[in-house]
């Protein structure tokens, strides 16, 4: 069981299973509402899940992941509005993701480039992306021809099929599954790239770039490979938020969805991609709950959360289910090994 | 060293530095170094602290650049060469502070200086460890004495061992040399004994650069020995040459002390 859970597919079953309580609890609770609040949700947990692979897996850490998100959630706002006059209808709708994977991704390799072949890195590439994610939201605000400025783009549709309303009419439900669809495939190709030969670079660049170096990697490529691919996820996650939140605005590529979202990453443990997700949701969930009650309390507490969660340890909600877990199978070892004794 | 008809050098030297010097500030670390080494040596670099051997290294490596003078390897420059690059060609080295990877297994470990010079677009649709890369990564557990700690993270393992699965990483790139900087530094005799016996296992088809303050362990590999002082070379010569030369008895111990070299 636990060896299929490490698999690729068995990441995907993870993924499915989190989007199959997460729909049946806030469709329980919330009914159709309650589900497209969650389909938001889960669109975020794809793009921390870009953070959990650049960051836990690359060693990589970027205050200014919101950029790609942002520019992706553009991306399928602008094939699909009037706003810079590319409105491609349906079929816009069925690009638009692909669409905010590239530019996402193109971006990233310009900035990518000149960053880490620059030798920036550490806290300095923190900074210099948080630096690009405020460039980004302000270039946006300004520059409304293209980016709606302070009144961002409204009246974005969901993802549809040309000819056909099958997909557009039971929107809440839809939109759901196509999340949670692309969710469990994404979960499933990060977890193919993490077990090739090619994760073990990035074993090599997280662990001692230095060394790496001295042994010949070509360790500015790794990084720079891995920046684009979790961009490129972030821009996707993005294009899926537009289609879902039907609304975009230059705040999506600022700073405060940057750093949130590290912190979901946080909550749910940098080093899993299935953490990554959960602790969206858990923040997201608990948050929206917390809300009804106090906004200010819930500030106030999640704070306190972040707080206790780097002083205590940052392997977060998954470090706590691998604890359950090794808790299970130390219990099931030692059945294993008593009735072995009694067979022997 | 005469070039051939075709061009090419007639290489018997795998490494020479023509006139290398580095400062620091006003601090001159290295100057005028020329040295050649022949291919298949084991060439011992001596010293008291601060008298520029991990300079040397350090330009060999590419990790500064020379101030003046260059660095050949097998007859080509290396001046615009990166660090990786140079590890490419063929050396690699194990640092004075041992630096292997914490937090990956042994196997892990070895495995990095397999693949690692690998093209990475390339890595990126081929899956880990190939029985041929496995093998290979596995003779080299035997022959750096780690076979049975080979699931263990390489953060938990002895001073030692540390050192020993670093030299590991270095030869698993398969490198023509091998730049080994205070492979004893901080090990105890049986210890030190394990490492050259570990050095003999491993030299031949390579060449070996090592830098030691350990002269019984200088005695036992090098064949050659240069000396340096305040960044310069003050003689070269075979152990026995060496141990009684006045003024490397003089660079190491000050004037009138009494030769401590010559003791063994």
């Amino acid at each position: 069981m636990r060896r299929f859970l490490a698999t690729p597919l068995g990441g995907g079953a993870q993924a499915l299973a989190v989007a199959a309580v997460l729909a049946l609890v806030t469709y329980g609770s919330g009914g159709l509402s309650g589900l497209d609040r969650a389909t938001v949700w889960l669109d975020l947990g794809l793009f921390a899940l870009s953070i959990a692979l650049m960051w836990g897996y690359g060693g990589i850490l970027s205050f200014g992941q919101a950029t790609f998100f942002g520019l992706g959630a553009y991306g399928y706002a602008w094939l699909t509005t009037d706003t810079v006059g590319m409105n491609l209808g349906a079929l816009g709708s069925l690009l638009g993701p692909i669409f905010g994977l590239l530019i996402a991704g193109l971006l990233a390799l310009a900035v990518g480039y000149f960053l880490i072949y620059g030798k920036v890195a550490g806290a300095f590439f923190a900074i210099v992306t948080m630096a690009l994610s405020f460039m980004m939201a302000s270039l946006g605000t300004y520059w409304s021809g293209v980016f709606g400025g302070s009144m961002g783009i409204s009246g974005i549709p969901p993802i549809s099929i040309p000819g056909s309303s099958a997909l557009s009419t039971r929107g809440e439900v839809a939109g759901y599954v196509v999340v949670a669809a692309v969710l469990v495939v994404v979960v499933v190709v990060v977890r193919l790239l993490l077990g090739s030969s090619f994760g073990l670079l990035m074993d090599g660049v997280r662990d001692n770039e230095e060394r790496f170096l001295f042994l010949g990697a070509r360790t500015a490529q790794i990084k720079l490979i891995v920046f684009v691919v979790a961009s490129c996820i972030a821009g996707l996650a993005g294009a899926l938020y537009a289609s879902d939140a039907r609304f975009v605005s230059a705040d999506l590529m600022g700073n405060l969805l940057s750093v949130e979202a590290v912190m979901w990453v946080l909550v749910g443990g940098s080093g899993s991609l299935i953490g990554a997700i959960v602790g969206t949701l858990a923040v997201r969930g608990v948050g929206f709950w917390m809300s009804g009650v106090s906004l200010d309390y819930w500030m106030i507490g999640l704070g306190a959360l972040y707080i206790v969660i780097v002083m205590v340890g940052s392997t977060g909600l998954a470090g706590l289910g691998r604890w359950v877990m090794d808790k299970g199978s130390s219990a099931a070892a030692r059945r294993r090994e008593k009735g072995g004794r009694v067979a022997a | 060293m005469l070039p051939l008809e075709d061009g090419r050098k007639a290489v018997a030297l795998l490494l020479e530095t023509v006139d290398l010097g580095v400062r620091f500030g006003g601090v001159v670390a290295l100057h005028d170094f020329s040295v050649g080494i022949d291919e298949g040596e084991i060439h011992g670099f001596i010293g008291p602290n601060g008298s520029g051997k991990s300079t040397l290294f350090n330009l060999i490596i590419g990790r500064y650049k020379p101030r003046t003078g260059k660095v050949l390897f097998q007859g080509r420059s290396l001046q615009r060469l990166s660090p990786d690059q140079r590890a490419r060609l063929g050396m690699s080295i194990k640092f004075q502070t041992t630096s292997v990877f914490p937090g990956l297994s042994v196997l892990e470990n070895l495995m990095l200086g397999i693949v690692g010079a690998q093209a990475p677009m390339r890595e990126l649709r081929r899956k880990a460890w190939s029985s041929a890369e496995r093998e290979s990564a596995e003779h080299m557990l035997e022959t750096v004495g780690l076979s049975e700690k080979s699931d263990q993270p390489a953060g938990t393992l002895g001073h030692g061992e540390k050192g020993w699965l670093e030299i590991g990483v270095a030869l698993a790139t398969r490198p023509r040399l091998l730049l080994l900087d205070e492979p004893t530094s901080g090990m105890g005799l049986e210890e030190t004994n394990r490492t050259i016996e570990l050095i003999q296992r491993i030299r031949s088809g390579l060449t070996i650069l090592v830098i030691e303050h350990d002269m019984e362990f200088v005695r036992a590999v090098a064949e050659r020995i240069t000396v340096l002082f305040r960044g310069g070379l003050l003689t070269q010569g075979a152990y026995d040459d060496i141990k009684n030369d006045e003024r490397v008895i003089d660079a190491y111990l000050g004037r009138g002390r009494e030769g401590v070299l010559s003791q063994s």
